[in-house]
């Protein structure tokens, strides 16, 4: 019990507020007798309660003050509504907030970039190799140079 | 979100770096042979792992076939040109076709000789075991199309019966 009011724990004072008859335990179990300590409301009211209520705005709304409130809820309900895009966004800001899931996500894609581009470059390689070896075959093989 | 988008952009952007890393690199050599004056020439210098005399000598040799090359090519246009208007205007074997038959393959058999001794010539300008992997390589290449043609007990089996 962290909390206290007027002094009490936060469960003594809860049972004063509730109302039980005075017999209460303290923090270290002991049954003692308090002193009644219902809470008149009157007694408590809040003393910006009766300003409140007595306070009249007169001053005009803006105009289209409602239709642009509406039009703010509807927005807001809108974006509420779960798209792909919306979902996958939710997952980003949550998922990057922890740096571990952020560098491996970095990591990852380093090895993928690399990886295909080391793979394509392999590729590519065979295939220019490919053709310059056919092109000195062409440079000798009359048959082939000619398509016969 | 603006972290996170930062994030996302940062790995994408990593991504693409790393593979135009790797892409780049990894075709630099071959990129720099197709952009030789004999892109053939250097092809083959670095596939048979020749130094720079032995790659030398090839090329002198491959300078000196070009216009021998060149010859039997026009040779064989030639020839193939009077073949054809031959069977153009017969529709039998006459003596004239068969006697440019035997011409064409005159002229292929003096290209293939030519070619072979040219191809021995190059191999002997290599390191021994470059020059048998050249030889087998271009052997395979040149003579090993020319005898590719399907032979007849390959041939479809609804073939046999119309010949």
């Amino acid at each position: 019990m962290k909390m206290n009011f007027c002094g009490f724990p936060a469960r003594v004072a809860y049972n004063i507020w509730t109302g039980t008859d005075g017999l209460l335990r303290d923090h270290t179990g002991t049954e003692r007798e308090m002193m009644y300590m219902k809470i008149n409301p009157g007694q408590n009211e809040d003393p910006l309660e009766r300003p409140l209520r007595a306070w009249q705005v007169n001053t005009p709304l803006p105009p289209h003050f409602q239709e642009q409130a509406w039009r703010r809820i509807v927005d807001m309900a809108a974006e509420d509504t779960t798209t792909l895009w919306s979902v996958f966004r939710n997952w980003c800001q949550l998922a990057f907030a922890r740096p571990a899931v952020a560098v491996a996500y970095a990591v990852v894609l380093l090895f993928i970039g690399s990886g295909t581009g080391y793979l394509q470059a392999h590729r590519k390689s065979a295939q220019i190799e490919n053709s310059l070896g056919e092109r000195y075959v062409q440079s000798v093989d009359p048959y082939q140079k000619t398509g016969m | 979100m603006k972290r996170a988008s930062i994030i996302f952009a940062a790995g994408l952007l990593l991504a693409i770096v790393a593979y135009c890393s790797f892409y780049f690199a990894g075709t630099a050599v071959d990129r720099s042979l197709a952009q030789c004056q004999v892109p053939e020439l250097a092809w083959l210098k670095k596939e048979f792992h020749l130094s720079d005399a032995e790659f030398q000598r090839v090329s002198d040799l491959h300078a000196a076939y070009r216009p021998h090359c060149a010859e039997m090519c026009r040779r064989i246009a030639s020839k193939d040109a009077e073949l054809q208007a031959l069977l153009a205007t017969n529709t039998t074997v006459t003596p004239e076709i068969k006697t440019k038959l035997t011409e064409v393959a005159q002229i292929r058999a003096d290209c293939q000789a030519a070619m072979l001794a040219q191809f021995f010539e190059v191999s002997r300008s290599m390191p021994p075991a470059e020059g048998k992997r050249y030889l087998e390589w271009v052997e395979e290449k040149t003579f090993g199309a020319m005898q590719s043609m399907p032979s007849m007990s390959e041939a479809s089996p609804n073939d046999s019966g119309q010949h």
